[in-house]
């Protein structure tokens, strides 16, 4: 299209050059429906994993449905391809307006749509599949990892050249936003996926233990902060002053917002690690600015808010806005909770429990869910040249989706809070009143139920949203290609000097800009991961724990495999009700052979660190195959399938050397003992078996593999206090 | 890998005190910056997002 600019002179200063130009509305369209069709798929995995959580019988004892497999699959969904898709749409559709231009390359736009539709493809196989890394929100194995690498550096070439042949002197605010989410978020999943590959779908992380847990939470933290969070920020400052049709209350504020918001972000990662084994220092850390988030996450919401001051009649009326405002709010709510979560003394009731994820879906379902309706609202009839199909549906849909947050998350609150208490309840003798984990679990079952009933609520406001945009669209006519005009950005610059000096400087504050923003949230990450790696006191070694043995390090990566993490920890927190429920607190010498950690951060079960030795081997056997027979109202899905799937003793060897080349202390030319040791210690289990409980089964059955690390579980310094 | 090459970093316990002093500073000249912007450039990028109008607002939503 820009060949076909239409060079005006203006009359009245001979220098200025009206250009004619035509906005791209076909990408943002093609990110619009991705963005539908993703956030149905993915809200749809939720309901059924809400679902399974309340009624296991819905797991279908299929191993590619389990919701070890499928909970990642929705947060991937969610997060990466409704949200993302939706990201890119927003961006897509403002940048070219607010610079005044065409986005930089046709090409690179649909590189972006496809490559990101490919890779969501990709994570739909291979989630179910078992293939994960089990790192939160990065889940996916290394060759996705390196296509979603490479998919993100064309956006940010695309929105860079985009910047630079810009027609609007100025960069708005957003601008700023979606230029920070570019850069730290490529930093972040770079940094986050450094692996060492042992076959195109397996690989081990670099880092072990608290140092491997401590990136993965700086960096899951800073993937809320800055996939979800600053683009929709960046979002909300353009979309909110277009549908109010008045300026945002304050750019001031809006500067600071920005900068105080990407300096203090990327800090508050440990967070998600208070009184785990991670170095006291560096929890507090965390704790500290995430408090200090507070003051621009609330000026943020503030701003918005106060955009609309004067307009709030119109809020009673249109759809687009009572989203918005919701999601603003949402924001607001979450900012809060977010810091008080982080002081030890909530963290201390709160982690672990469903707490958090009521905290996570108030930024989910309200933030970004009703700021991507909102922004839909607006954008569809406009790109299509009509008006929205139905306001009432709009509005149905709103309270709909209002409803279904507050039936999602109350009850959630409420369930987190309790089953946070009852674990901590000592009877006046000393002895935990709920001593059996499953206590805890039953009483909470009836929240799980309202749960699902507000994730329905909020799914069938999403259909109607759904038929509501599709009825608009079929009503109007799209506009591929919208044409605008504007001032070539030369027009002040001395003819014979000619653009290049003007647009050098401009050009050099964009980059520059890029390179303040870098360094702003390069700050942070670095003082708090340099340390951690470098100083050796941080990680106190202990001479009793040794390397997995290969049938142990093969059942871990079964364990991997089938998601246990997402519901069992391994970390014992130093509480006196935890010690004396699961035994000797964690500590951070305990993980250094643990490539990945897997403290996990939720306990839908109880914590697995201290399992080894506490149960036979049949009752695992059993357990794996029926949980409610082992533990009558266990909410565990069945896995029948690891008794009759068998493993390789050959698909070992590789990891022994891969763990060996990462730092684990494996003698040289253990390899070829591999066979042996295996054969041993699965030999022994499948003896155990027959001995306690007359099972029949033969030493190369993923079970025994799986047993045989749950039993090294947490040994290693149980060993040193015989 | 990484470790070989951070166990040479010499004082790091330095580390923080600078990026206090980096931290303090940087938001001092900010506040100050935004309290001094000139008006009018602030007032074109209020409204940026709102100039840009082709259209009559508020009649499609």
């Amino acid at each position: 299209m820009e060949g076909n600019v239409l060079l005006e002179k203006d009359q009245k200063s001979e220098s200025s050059v009206i250009e004619t130009f035509h906005y791209d509305n076909r990408i943002v369209k093609l990110f619009i429906i991705a963005t539908v069709v993703f956030g149905i798929v993915g809200m749809l995995v939720g309901l059924l994993i809400a679902i399974q959580l309340r009624f296991p019988a819905f797991n279908f004892g299929i191993q590619y449905t389990t919701f070890g497999r499928l909970r990642p699959l929705h947060t991937n969904a969610i997060i990466f391809a409704f949200v993302g898709n939706a990201m890119f749409a927003g961006v897509y559709y403002s940048m070219q307006r607010l610079l005044k231009t065409r986005m930089f390359s046709d090409v690179l736009s649909n590189l972006n749509f496809w490559g990101w539709q490919l890779i969501i493809l990709a994570a739909a196989i291979t989630l179910p599949l078992g293939f994960t890394t089990s790192h939160e929100y990065a889940e996916l194995e290394w060759p996705i990892d390196i296509a979603i690498a490479v998919v993100w550096v064309i956006f940010g070439a695309n929105m860079i050249g985009t910047i630079l042949k810009r027609r609007e002197r100025h960069l708005y605010v957003a601008i700023w936003f979606y230029i920070a989410t570019f850069v730290t978020v490529a930093v972040l999943h770079i940094f986050n996926s450094i692996q060492l590959p042992i076959g195109l779908f397996k690989s081990y992380y670099v880092f072990a233990g608290v140092q491997d847990a401590l990136v993965q939470w700086w960096y899951g933290h800073n993937a809320v902060a800055f996939f979800l969070t600053t683009p929709f920020l960046g979002l909300m400052y353009y979309y909110l002053p277009k549908a109010a049709n008045r300026p945002v209350y304050s750019y001031k504020l809006s500067i600071i917002h920005f900068w105080s918001l990407i300096f203090i972000y990327i800090w508050a990662g440990p967070h998600h690690l208070l009184y785990t084994a991670l170095p006291d220092w560096a929890q507090s850390l965390g704790s500290v600015f995430s408090i200090m988030l507070i003051a621009p996450s609330w000026g943020g919401m503030l701003n918005g808010l106060l955009t609309l001051r004067g307009a709030w009649d119109r809020v009673r009326e249109d759809p687009v806005l009572k989203f918005m405002v919701v999601a603003v709010s949402a924001y607001g709510m979450a900012t809060l909770e977010g810091p008080l979560l982080s002081l030890k003394n909530v963290n201390w009731i709160s982690h672990y429990t469903d707490w958090t994820i009521a905290h996570v879906h108030v930024g989910g379902l309200g933030w970004n869910g009703f700021l991507i309706f909102g922004m839909l609202y607006w954008l569809v009839p406009r790109m299509w040249d009509t008006k929205l199909h139905s306001t009432k549906l709009a509005n149905t849909h709103f309270w709909l989706g209002t409803l279904g947050i507050i039936f999602y998350a109350l009850p959630l609150y409420i369930a987190g809070f309790t089953q946070g208490l009852m674990w901590k309840q000592f009877t006046p003798d000393g002895y935990l009143v709920y001593s059996n984990f499953l206590q805890t679990v039953t009483q909470i079952l009836p929240h799980y139920l309202l749960r699902i009933i507000g994730g329905t609520l909020y799914f069938i406001g999403a259909i109607l949203m759904v038929y509501n945009l599709l009825k608009t669209a079929y009503s109007g006519k799209f506009m591929a290609n919208e044409e605008a005009q504007a001032p070539a950005l030369t027009k002040n610059a001395p003819l014979e000097a000619g653009a290049g000096w003007h647009h050098n400087i401009l050009e050099r504050r964009a980059v520059l800009f890029t390179v303040l923003t870098t360094v702003a949230i390069a700050i942070g990450g670095l003082i708090e991961i340099i340390p951690t790696m470098l100083i050796k006191s941080n990680v106190p070694s202990i001479a009793s724990v040794q390397p997995y043995t290969p049938l142990e390090l093969h059942g871990r990566d079964l364990y991997i495999r089938e998601g246990c993490v997402n519901c069992h920890s391994q970390m014992v927190r130093p509480f006196r009700d935890e010690t004396e429920r699961y035994g000797e607190y964690s500590k951070a010498g305990e993980f250094v052979y643990d490539h990945p950690f897997l403290w996990g951060s939720k306990r839908t079960g109880p914590d697995l660190h201290r399992e080894g030795g506490l149960r036979s081997d049949s009752w695992h056997y059993l357990h794996m195959l029926e949980p409610e027979q082992m533990s009558p109202g266990s909410i565990m899905p069945t896995y029948p399938w690891l008794l009759s799937q068998s493993f390789s003793t050959a698909s070992i060897v590789p990891k022994i050397s891969a763990m060996r080349s990462l730092g684990v202390p494996y003698e040289a030319g253990f390899e070829s003992q591999v066979a042996e040791n295996v054969d041993a210690q699965a030999e022994a289990i499948v003896k155990r078996l027959k001995e306690e409980a007359d099972i029949e089964t033969s030493k190369d059955k993923e079970i025994i593999a799986l047993i045989a690390y749950l039993q090294r579980l947490g040994t290693d310094i149980k060993a040193k206090d015989q | 890998m990484f470790k070989h090459y951070f166990e040479r970093i010499q004082d790091v316990e330095i580390y923080p005190i600078i990026s206090l002093v980096i931290f303090f500073g940087f938001f001092i000249s900010l506040l100050i910056w935004v309290s001094v912007a000139n008006k009018k450039y602030i007032h074109t990028m209020k409204n940026l997002p709102l100039d840009l109008d082709t259209e009559s607002e508020s009649s499609k939503s």
